[in-house]
């Protein structure tokens, strides 16, 4: 089973940042069930991780694993969009036991 | 700084480096990018940036050439536009808000992703948000403030017009003066809410002159009327201050009155040369600051929760005298010693000063 791994970087707890958080973890309960890790990286505590990461913009998802890695800049509140850019399989390709 | 002048040209993956010369198939939109004010970055469908604008090279505070190759993502926005943060070097961060379409390219997809700059609006938005506050406090301690003391004037005027007869000249005498003192504080409040408006549209004028403290002092407590034989002096003769006089007298006015308001009798107010400057103390025999309250004390609109109903107050008074003392060159702050100590730092006026 294809385990998908993504870093969320963020800047502060705003409300940006929470419904960024908000959204991936939808997408990720709704699309991989059970078969996903998400680490959030709040790039102003951490500036030296968001630098390690070259990233320019938060939000900012990387998706680490499967490669090749994608990145998404926004709060992923387009469903939709925030799926296909992640390749994320779509809700009918789910496995019967995953759905 | 958004830039339009012609040598500020987009930059491309095809030429890294140069200011990009227009390239046959993308020259409109080599022309678009560069006459824009908002900052630019088409990204292609890897997210890597292929083509951005001098103004999204001073957004990111990196150069076009730093940016051409560089992942930025897949840039998605829900509705017309979404908030990012872009991150700067060295840790810093810049709110913009973000448009996104999509273009064909010599035959490439790319997006476009347009940045414009909104913490400076962001910024003023806060800044308007804090004056409107600041001006909806106003109008209620104006309305506050000003209603009792005219409740009373109007009550006591009644009193004089319907009953001027049967009053003793005694009583007459003591509801005029009672109406004087109210008219006082009015004009005091009215004083205060003029002061902070001028400090607020940055009108304080700071114009220093030489001001011989003593002789100044004098003339304040001649206008103290009963309150100055409450008040022990004590200043060189030849300490002389640099500031503006008008605002002098609002700095020690105010320093007075919140003596008087909220302390005790005798109020000592000394004057003297200190390290360069001329400090001024007013110590009153209250129970001094709580010292909880201490770091509020000049804080526009502070009050002590203690005497906010007994006393009345606008919480202007000391922030008048802290921001009139720092556009001269000063500065006034507390000490809580034993009474605690309302202290002002005036630059020095005589000869010897630098």
């Amino acid at each position: 089973m294809t385990v998908y791994s993504f870093r969320l970087y963020v800047a502060g707890k705003t409300e940006r940042s929470q419904t960024a958080e908000v959204n991936l973890r939808f997408l990720c309960d709704s699309r991989l069930p059970g078969g996903y890790e998400v680490e959030i990286v709040d790039a102003s505590e951490r500036p030296d991780l968001a630098e390690d990461g070259r990233i320019l913009a938060t939000p900012t998802v990387v998706r680490l694993a499967p490669l090749p890695q994608r990145r998404v800049i926004g709060d992923l509140s387009d469903h939709g969009r925030a799926a296909v850019a992640l390749g994320l399989p779509a809700a009918d390709e789910l496995p019967p036991d995953r759905r | 700084m958004k830039d339009r002048r012609p040598d500020r040209r987009p930059v491309t993956d095809a030429e890294p480096g140069r200011a990009g010369d227009a390239r046959s198939g993308g020259d409109i939109s080599q022309v678009i990018v560069s006459a824009s004010a908002d900052g630019i970055v088409a990204v292609d469908e890897r997210g890597i940036i292929r083509l951005c604008n001098p103004a999204a090279a001073d957004l990111f505070a990196r150069s076009t050439r730093e940016l051409i190759g560089t992942q930025f993502g897949f840039p998605i926005v829900a509705g017309e536009s979404a908030e990012i943060d872009l991150m700067l070097p060295g840790g810093g961060r810049r709110v913009v808000e973000m448009r996104v379409t999509a273009t064909i390219l010599e035959g490439e997809r790319l997006y476009v992703a347009a940045l414009r700059d909104i913490t400076r609006h962001t910024h003023a938005e806060r800044e308007l948000e804090a004056a409107l506050d600041r001006q909806n406090i106003v109008v209620a301690i104006a309305a506050h403030e000003l209603h009792n003391p005219l409740a009373t004037i109007s009550v006591l005027v009644d009193v004089l017009r319907d009953r001027v007869a049967a009053l003793a000249e005694e009583q007459r005498a003591d509801i005029v003066d009672r109406i004087a003192g109210r008219v006082a504080r009015l004009q005091s409040l009215v004083r205060k809410l003029l002061i902070a408006s001028t400090i607020d549209i940055g009108g304080v004028s700071g114009a220093a002159e030489r001001v011989p403290v003593l002789e100044f002092m004098l003339e304040q407590l001649g206008e103290l009327d009963g309150g100055s034989q409450d008040v022990h002096l004590s200043c060189s003769p030849d300490l002389v201050a640099l500031v503006d006089r008008q605002e002098f007298s609002a700095m020690l006015g105010n320093y007075l009155e919140n003596a008087f308001a909220y302390g005790r009798p005798p109020v000592e107010v000394s004057a003297v040369e200190r390290a360069g400057w001329v400090e001024v103390r007013v110590r009153d025999h209250g129970a001094g600051v709580p010292e909880a309250f201490v770091p509020w004390l000049f804080e526009r609109f502070s009050r002590e929760p203690g005497v906010e109903r007994e006393t009345e107050g606008t919480g202007l008074g000391l922030w008048i005298v802290r921001s009139l003392a720092r556009a001269n060159g000063g500065d006034a702050w507390y000490e809580p010693d034993a009474d605690g100590c309302f202290c002002l730092r005036l630059r020095r006026g005589d000869a010897r000063s630098a």
